[in-house]
Order: C-alpha cells, then sequence, then structure tokens
C-alpha cells in the first residue's frame, strides 16, 4: 500500500516541513537498521547509529540535490543510505575496528563438504556471524542486494560503484558466503 | 550474455520480479552449476525474517527527531547561525536529549496527578471492517473494535464500506471514510488542549475539532500533496488516487500547504492541491437537487442552471432528463460550476451553496452571481452584510425562483492566534447579573468512554446593565470519582455575559478504564458549577447535576417509516436540552433503495456529521432527500434537538421553513430602560 514519496514531499522535507521529515523517516529507518545491524553486528550499535543518520539527514535535507528527476525516491533513498555508510565509517573510526579478513584466502576451497553445511539451514544468527566474516565490500553488497532487497541500480549508487562491478560483487559475495556458512559449522 | 556474472543477475532479476525459485534453478545453463547454489543461498537470504527496531526504539527516536527538527528550523530561520554550526552538532543533540528526559519528566508527572491514560484516541464508533498497526511493524495489521485506543505511531486502514470515528480527549474527531489509510503520527494531550498530526494517505476523513481555547493545540493532517492545519474548526479531506487532495471546510478556517506555499480556506470553500504543486485558489461549493433539464457532452441544466461536467465528474447511473438528480460541486468563477458528482434522488428538494453575498436587495440578493428571493420567512442570521461569506440553504419554487430558506454567516474564527493574555476585568459593583444553570440536572446513557452531555448558563437579569463578568465553570465528580479520568467543559469561561444572554457549554467525560468493567446501570454523579463570576462574586449561582448511566445495551431501532417521537410543532417543548439519543434508521430494504452501495453521498453525509453510514441510508430509505438529511443534522447541531425530532417535524407535516424558524434559538428579551441604578 505504500505509495511513491512524491516530489511534492521532498521538496517539503527540504523545506524542514515535519510531516515530510516523518515520512521519509517511517518510510527507511526500518532498512538503515538492517542494514546498520548486520554491518556492525550489534543491535544496540545499530539503534544509536540509526538515529544519528537522520539527525545528518535532516541536517544536511536542503542541501540535497535530486540526481534522477525520473526518480526522487531513488534519488533520495541512496543518498540516505550513503549517509549512514559515512557515519558507520565514522563509528568504526572511532572504535577502532579491526579489519576483517577475506575468508576466501584463508579457508579451504574443497565444494563438496560445503553443501552439507549450506543446506542445513539459514538462521539470522548464522547469516549475521558469516557475514562478519566477509570483507567490508562484499558484506556491503550482500545487505544492499538480498537483504533490503536493492536492485543492482540502487546498490551501485548507494556504494558509488558501476553496476557490472556490483555484478560481479555479488556472486564473489555470495561464494564467500557460503565457504563463511560452512566455517562456522 | 556468456558471462556468469550476467546470467546470475538475469536469473536473479527473474527471481525477484517474481519467479518461482523452481522454475529459476531450471534455466540455470548446465555448465554454469555452481550458480544454482549462489541463487538458492540469496534467495534464503530473502526469505529470512530479517529483524526490526525495537518499537519503542523507532517511537524514541521518532521523537527525538521531531525535538531536532523544531531545533533546525530555529537554525534556518537564521541562516548565517546556520553555516557556523556545521552539520547537526553534538552538543544540540544533547541539549535535545536532555530536554526530551526533562519533557518526559514533567509530561509524566503531570499526567500521573490526572490519573489518566494520556496521549490516547479512542475508537468511539465503527461500521465496517476496521485495522491497525504500527510503522515499525509494516504489514502487520489487526481488527480494531469499539472502545479500543489509538497511540501515536498507530496507522488505520478502512475496508470498502467501512467507517470509523477516532475521538480524541478533548472531544475533537476524525471520522474515516471507507477505503482509507491513515497514519496518527502524533496524538498527545498538551494542558487542556491536544497535539494531534496525522497522515492520511488515501481515501476520505473529515474533522471536527473542538477550538483551542489557549492556542497551545495542533491539529494537522498531512497528505501527500499538502497540510491543513487548524485551530478548531470542521472539514474534510479527500486523497486521491492520483495523489491529489481536496480539502474542503465546513467550518472555520483552515490552512493548507503545498510544496511551499499556502493558502487559507474558509468556510464554504475548498481548494485542490495536486502533487508538487501549490494549493489552488479556493472556490466555493454547492449541492442542490432538481431534474434535469438538458444533457450535453460537457454540461448538463440542472433546476435550470448549467453545470459543467469533465472527466472526473462522478455519475451514478445513468440518470435521464427528467430525473430528479442531486449534483454537488465547485463554483469556479462566474457562470462556471463544476459538477463533482451527480447522483439520482428522491425527496423534497433542498439544496445549499456558499458564497459570498454580492448584492442585497428586496426581495431578491444576489450571492455568488445567483439571485435568490428573500421573503420574510428567510431566516438571515446576524452580520450579513455585501462581501460577507455565506452558506445559503434554498428550494426551488415551481416559477424556476431559488426561495432562500435561510442565509447563514460562515464568519468565523480566525486561525490567527489569539491573544493569550487575559483582559484584566474590573468588577462592576452597580451589576446585578442573576446567572442560571438551566436545566440543573440531565441525564444521559453512556456505554464508551468519552460521553458528552451539553448544558446551558443563563444571565436571568433583566436590566441592561446586569452583565455578568468574567465567568468560569468549575466541575467535580460527586460519586464514583474512580470512574473518571476528567472532566472537561467546552468552553468553560466567558468575559461578560449579558442580561438575557444565554451561553451554552458542553461537558465530556472521560471515563476511567474500570468503566469498562462496571455494571450496567452504575452511576457517575458530576456537578458542574459557577467557580467565578466577579461583579457579583458572593451570589454564585446553583449547580447543574449530571449522571451518567451506564448502558451498553443497543438501543432500540425505528424501522421502515415508523418514528415512535410524537412530532410537534411546538418547538418550545421539544428543546428540553436532555441529551441527544442516538438513534440509527435501519433501512427497510437496504439493497432497494439506495441504488450503489455504498451511496457516495450518503458517505459524504455520514462522515461531514460523524454518523454511520446506515444512519443516513435509513433517512434516505424513509424518503427523506439528501438535501433535506443534510439539512435536518446541521439544524440538529444548531439547535441541539436530535435529529430524529427534527424529521418528525417534518413528517408532521411542517415545512422546512418552519421548521428552522421553530429551532431558532430565542432572541434575548427586550431590555427595559432603567430609571435608576441599584444599590
Amino acid at each position: 500500500m505504500q505509495i511513491p514519496l512524491s516530489t511534492s514531499m521532498i521538496k517539503r522535507a527540504r523545506n524542514g516541513n515535519l510531516q515530510a521529515i516523518r515520512e521519509i523517516y517511517e518510510r527507511w529507518h526500518v532498512q538503515v537498521y538492517r542494514y546498520l545491524l548486520y554491518r556492525t553486528g550489534d543491535h544496540a550499535a545499530a539503534e544509536d547509529i540509526t538515529s544519528e543518520v537522520f539527525l545528518k539527514v535532516l541536517n544536511a535535507l536542503p542541501d540535497f540535490e535530486i540526481k534522477h528527476p525520473h526518480n526522487e525516491e531513488q534519488s533520495l533513498k541512496a543518498w540516505i543510505f550513503q549517509i549512514a555508510r559515512h557515519t558507520l565509517i565514522d563509528h568504526f573510526r572511532k572504535n577502532d575496528r579491526r579489519k576483517t579478513v577475506a575468508l576466501s584466502e584463508h579457508l579451504p576451497m574443497e565444494s563438496a563438504p560445503l553443501e552439507q553445511f549450506v543446506e542445513q539451514g539459514l538462521t539470522i544468527e548464522r547469516l549475521k556471524s558469516a557475514l562478519m566474516k566477509l570483507p567490508e565490500d562484499q558484506r556491503e553488497t550482500l545487505i544492499l542486494r538480498f537483504i533490503l532487497g536493492f536492485p543492482i541500480s540502487e546498490t551501485a549508487a548507494t556504494m558509488q560503484r558501476s553496476e557490472d562491478s556490483i555484478k560481479g560483487l555479488q556472486r564473489r559475495a555470495l561464494q564467500a558466503l557460503r565457504i563463511s556458512l560452512a566455517h562456522l559449522e | 550474455m556468456n558471462h556468469p556474472d550476467e546470467i546470475f543477475q538475469h536469473l536473479m532479476a527473474a527471481l525477484e520480479s517474481g519467479e518461482p525459485l523452481e522454475n529459476v534453478l531450471a534455466r540455470v545453463p548446465k555448465d554454469q552449476s555452481e550458480l544454482a547454489k549462489e541463487i538458492k543461498l540469496a534467495a534464503q537470504i530473502r526469505q529470512l525474517p530479517h529483524p526490526n527496531p525495537e518499537a519503542s526504539y523507532s517511537f524514541r527516536s521518532l521523537k527525538q527527531l521531531e525535538g531536532a527538527i523544531m531545533n533546525t528550523t530555529q537554525h534556518r530561520s537564521a541562516p548565517e547561525n546556520r553555516k557556523k554550526t556545521g552539520l547537526f552538532p553534538a552538543f544540540a543533540i544533547s541539549a535535545v536529549l536532555i530536554l526530551a528526559i526533562f519533557s518526559i519528566g514533567i509530561v509524566g508527572g503531570w499526567l500521573l496527578m490526572r490519573g489518566m491514560a494520556a496521549n490516547t484516541a479512542i475508537v468511539k464508533s465503527l461500521n465496517g471492517t476496521i485495522e491497525a498497526g504500527t510503522m515499525s511493524r509494516p504489514g502487520e495489521w489487526h481488527a480494531l473494535k469499539q472502545g479500543a485506543k489509538i497511540h501515536s505511531g498507530d496507522q488505520v486502514r478502512t475496508g470498502t464500506q467501512s467507517t470509523a470515528i477516532i475521538e480524541f480527549s478533548d472531544g475533537s474527531q476524525a471520522i474515516l471514510g471507507p477505503q482509507s489509510f491513515v497514519v496518527f503520527d502524533t496524538i498527545e494531550d498538551q494542558a487542556d488542549e491536544i497535539n494531534v498530526t496525522m497522515t492520511q494517505k488515501l481515501g476520505r476523513s473529515s474533522h471536527r475539532v473542538v477550538p483551542f481555547l489557549d492556542n497551545l493545540g495542533t491539529y494537522i493532517v498531512d497528505t501527500p500533496s499538502g497540510t491543513a492545519s487548524v485551530k478548531g474548526t470542521e472539514f474534510s479531506v479527500d486523497v486521491f488516487d492520483t495523489g491529489t487532495s481536496r480539502f474542503a471546510v465546513d467550518r472555520g478556517e483552515v490552512l493548507v500547504t503545498g510544496s511551499s506555499q499556502e493558502v487559507r480556506v474558509s468556510a464554504g470553500q475548498v481548494t485542490d492541491v495536486d502533487p508538487g504543486e501549490e494549493p489552488e485558489s479556493p472556490t466555493y461549493q454547492f449541492s442542490l437537487q432538481g431534474s434535469i433539464g438538458e444533457k450535453n457532452p460537457t454540461n448538463w441544466m440542472i433546476a435550470g442552471l448549467r453545470i459543467e461536467i469533465s472527466a472526473e465528474t462522478y455519475i451514478l447511473g445513468n440518470p435521464v432528463i427528467g430525473d430528479q438528480v442531486y449534483v454537488s460541486g465547485r463554483i469556479l468563477g462566474d457562470d462556471l460550476w463544476l459538477a463533482d458528482q451527480i447522483v439520482p434522488v428522491g425527496g423534497e428538494a433542498i439544496s445549499n451553496i456558499t458564497g459570498v453575498v454580492e448584492e442585497i436587495g428586496s426581495p431578491y440578493w444576489q450571492i455568488s452571481g445567483v439571485t435568490f428571493l428573500v421573503t420574510e420567512d428567510t431566516l438571515v442570521s446576524e452580520g450579513v452584510e455585501n462581501e460577507t461569506p455565506v452558506k445559503v440553504i434554498f428550494s426551488i419554487l415551481d416559477t424556476g425562483e431559488w426561495l432562500a430558506l435561510s442565509i447563514t454567516s460562515l464568519k468565523e474564527e480566525s486561525i490567527e492566534p489569539e491573544p493569550t493574555a487575559t483582559p484584566e476585568l474590573t468588577p462592576d459593583p452597580n451589576a446585578d447579573p442573576s446567572l442560571s444553570l438551566v436545566p440543573d440536572e440531565l441525564v444521559a446513557e453512556a456505554c464508551t468512554s468519552p460521553a458528552s452531555v451539553t448544558g446551558k448558563l443563563v444571565n436571568m437579569a433583566e436590566e441592561p446593565d446586569d452583565y455578568a463578568a468574567g465567568v468560569v465553570l468549575g466541575s467535580i465528580v460527586e460519586s464514583n470519582p474512580g470512574l473518571v479520568n476528567r472532566v472537561k467543559i467546552v468552553p468553560n469561561r466567558w468575559e461578560r455575559i449579558d442580561p438575557g444572554e444565554e451561553v451554552v457549554f458542553k461537558v465530556g467525560v472521560e471515563f476511567s478504564p474500570a468503566w469498562i468493567d462496571a455494571v450496567q446501570g452504575t452511576e457517575v454523579k458530576i456537578q458542574v458549577f459557577v467557580a467565578q463570576e466577579i461583579n457579583r462574586p458572593d451570589h454564585l449561582p446553583g449547580r447543574l447535576t449530571i449522571t451518567f448511566t451506564k448502558n451498553c445495551v443497543a438501543t432500540p431501532t425505528p424501522t421502515g417509516t415508523q418514528i415512535t417521537e410524537t412530532p410537534t410543532a411546538t418547538p418550545e417543548t421539544t428543546l428540553t436540552p436532555t441529551p441527544t439519543v442516538e438513534i440509527t434508521p435501519t433501512p427497510e430494504k437496504e439493497t432497494t433503495c439506495t441504488g450503489a452501495n455504498p451511496h457516495p453521498t450518503g458517505t459524504t453525509l455520514a462522515l461531514r456529521y460523524g454518523v454511520p453510514y446506515e444512519e443516513i441510508m435509513g433517512w434516505f430509505c424513509q424518503g427523506f432527500g439528501f438535501g433535506e438529511i443534510d439539512l435536518a443534522y446541521s439544524l440538529s447541531l444548531q439547535s441541539g434537538v436530535p435529529v430524529d425530532q427534527i424529521f418528525a417535524m417534518k413528517s408532521s407535516g411542517m415545512g422546512w421553513g418552519n421548521i428552522k424558524k421553530a429551532l431558532a434559538p430565542k432572541t434575548p428579551p427586550e431590555k427595559k430602560p432603567k430609571p435608576t441604578k441599584k444599590k
């Protein structure tokens, strides 16, 4: 039943209209939270950063420029998730987070045993744990593409990459995730 | 497309567009079997129930954001400051948090003192399917029942043929029409006022907002294309599939905002706002009933008036020349009347338009380009002169002339903030008012909370100088105070009440949760009294005792033409200010007399007057026209006389002009000259 966010709503949000900003929050705060949850693996941190993201969105809205006039909503969504990405990077910097290790470089690549592990059933906890072991770009691609359901174009816009690179990245990420899931067992 | 990345994306796109996984997997090339594993894993990830933030977090976070919005708005009004502060500074976030905590403390303590469940609205009544959900749990809906509470963040949707009346703590009401979707963003009690903000995404709603006495309250209806903000008025909002919003005002004034600009829409006016656009200039509305004289592709002649038809005009059935129809629409300019809907009807032709008085003559008046016959029987409200916006209720005579039954001024309160300072009143020792609460006892039945009755305070003094000043009403719960959360009197203060003048007030009672479990027949007694009058503070009048008796047994409903109330032509006997009895007439043959189901005009009137759709159609099926039903409810609201009594008067043979005259308030007794001052 969700109707597209209208141009006027976006204009009103830029003008500081309370209702329009609420609409933006209501529309995307759950997705921003999930993005941050799977990237940090920490529920409390995800909530805190989500609040911070929307305060930044609020403050930066007057400067928001619609890059895709034919799809204002997509422009705004990509812009909000870019703010979420940058806020998360700041968060990692402040917390001196250790870099993740590319699993594919360290795990055995035998495919036969992997099947049974992956087929055992995917749960939120297993997914979260497995994702945390992936490189940032792969993890982010999986979150945007398959958890949040972004199309290739929106994923590319959010990550500021080409669509072709996302197409390659999403496969590599899935392959790495299968290995990561198997390694959890 | 031989590259595995491309093939994978192609297959994923098919999966994302809804193609079954099995079908997608069957299309994986044999030499690319690894892709199947990747696709399966992607599908598994997509289907997981990914976590949501806690509902309490979502609400807190939204409140924090709202606090920041207010802060940022202030910054935006001072651009120099904003440049210096840069991105939202940490100290500002801290300030918002501290303020929020401080506010929660104060409001929480205040609520504790009041002992009531604040910040909620209640489903006063509903018909059909009404469901609620929350913003933080999209897609999860549950059925609402009468008496259910609505909180900030709740969203409500109505099914076809379904309506709901949502009542706020001050008695203001939002009436949701069929197939509507409204998000209640904020429901807050603030002092004696409310702060309500809702977003209407689809459908139709109608609103009756109790005037805010101290201008602290807010009532805002937002839509995808515009926003209405009011301080006490009656208006309706339509959100069409195209995203266009229509704001129509019945009483008072509404501020409508589009992309950036705003317009004031006065009583009787309507404005449309298209997505991304500014509000159109407000126009006046009309609704009239008459026979079709001509039918052309772009206009019809109805009741002797040429009315334009557009692609958006809703026409029920296929009325032919000679048929009686009810048409409502907008007056876009001289000789340009545009129909929004045309529906076949029966009953006596009573019509109304809103417009501006252009010329007052004898016996003809010119109002919005239309000539009305005004006779000595026409009821003209005080203050009507040239340029006054008015509502005219009229009937069309056999001669084709439009006979005005009443001309009512629509000049009402402005939404400009009233001066908040109470004027300093000086007692007048020569004034000897005689205030009286009339009657001194009222009895009402109530099932759900809140309930209300209407009382009168009359200055019985006859001498012109014996006015009352600085009058304030108070109340106390005399029996079963544990069943009452609060009592609110609206209005509860008057600067001056002249001799012979009577003022009407509404006493609203919000019952406590214990009321739900109270047995049938349980009584709550409330005393209303004059707490202050400064000219004769030593001579305060008696009390009004209001008894609410719990009765959750359905009220018998009249059916067919059977009207149990004896019609009377002597309004004095019907004007006893007893509480209005809710009567829901049941249509005799629901499907044979209503035509469309739901009937669009029936829905409009049900929303306008906040009564069930079935009640309106019950009168319609008894043979009353929509114009008559509109008029009867309007008169009932103005006079306080139950609507069934008004219909009974009509059934007894009285004409609408005489009924209106009979229900008109009595003028104060003529002030006699006062030879000498008393005292």
